[in-house]
């Protein structure tokens, strides 16, 4: 007789603002540098491989949610966004991650 | 099953899709962004390795392989390593670290510093210590060693720690055996012990990396 399936309990609430496969991947990316760590918008990109746009997109909402910060300065005359994870977006991914391990165990 | 909420970028995931993607995310990362201990130790294992062998050979006895080989020769033996390893130093550095900023780029930047000023210091101290070959090698050695200490009791390594507290004790040693063995035993054991470190370095970044699939 086969092996009957674990029994999951009930679905943990997920941050939606991170649970969407993009923003996840962003946030994951962010959360594997130490703190005080920044990785250049560019940087991020070829990380994840993404376009600007896309990116661009989900950065600004997982800034918005107060996840990541976005510092801009010049590197000679070419502007450079840095992009990092707060402390507050750390405690949220890592939330998250915790909540998905014990979901499933 | 994956769920479209809006589109492509707002794909959402299962809880077990989203578990994998994270898993896979941070090994990626971490292989892209990591530093390669392993590297900096095999590297730098090679160039004493070669370096201390060629000056053994040369120096060793008067009927020694490479006795022939002149003080320049042994100089520029030893520029050529130490450039080398130095350069293959320098673009492990920059492929990990391009488009990366903050503390850990500025704690390489000052440690960097470190081990220039601690050279550039040393070069001009051994000229006015009016050394022997081999004390000069000694000399060297035991400000590597302590570099070696002082990184890996800042940063919690016990490999560097060890290797910096190994290098120290054969320094001693190898002083202690003469001119005729100095640079055999650095060759050796103090190489040896830097290609060992590259395996374990290795070794551990293999498990925390673990390959796909």
């Amino acid at each position: 007789m086969a092996e009957a399936p674990p029994t999951l309990g009930a679905l943990p609430e997920l941050d939606p603002v991170i649970h969407a496969q993009a923003r996840l991947r962003v946030m994951t990316t962010l959360s594997a540098i130490a703190a005080g760590d920044k990785l250049a918008f560019p940087r991020l990109q070829e990380l994840l491989d993404m376009t600007p746009g896309n990116l661009s997109a989900h950065v600004r909402r997982l800034e918005d949610a107060g996840y990541v910060t976005v510092e801009k300065s010049y590197r000679g005359r070419t502007p450079v966004s840095w992009v990092s994870i707060t402390r507050r977006g750390r405690r949220a991914f890592e939330a998250y991650h915790e909540a998905l391990r014990a979901y499933l165990g | 099953m994956t769920t479209d909420n809006r589109d492509a970028g707002e794909l959402t995931l299962t809880p077990a899709e989203s578990l994998a993607l994270i898993e896979n995310t941070l090994r990626e990362t971490r292989r892209a962004l990591g530093f390669s201990d392993w590297l900096f130790y095999f590297v730098w294992g090679v160039a004493w390795a070669v370096a201390f062998t060629a000056t053994h050979l040369a120096r060793a006895s008067d009927s020694a392989p490479l006795a022939g080989l002149s003080d320049v020769g042994v100089g520029l033996l030893w520029i050529g390593c130490i450039a080398a390893a130095v350069v293959a130093t320098g673009v492990v550095v920059a492929r990990t670290s391009h488009g990366m900023a903050g503390t850990t780029v500025r704690i390489g930047r000052r440690l960097a510093l470190a081990w220039a000023a601690a050279f550039a210091a040393a070069g001009p101290l051994v000229g006015l210590l009016d050394l022997e070959d081999h004390e000069i090698g000694a000399f060297f050695v035991f400000v590597v060693a302590l570099l070696y200490v002082g990184q890996g009791a800042a940063f919690l390594d016990d490999l560097q720690l060890g290797v910096g507290v190994w290098l120290l004790a054969l320094d001693v040693v190898a002083l202690a055996a003469g001119p005729e063995w100095f640079n055999l035993v650095l060759a050796v054991l103090g190489a040896g012990a830097l290609v060992t470190a590259a395996a374990v370095a290795r070794r551990t970044q293999q498990r925390v990396l673990p390959s796909d699939g």
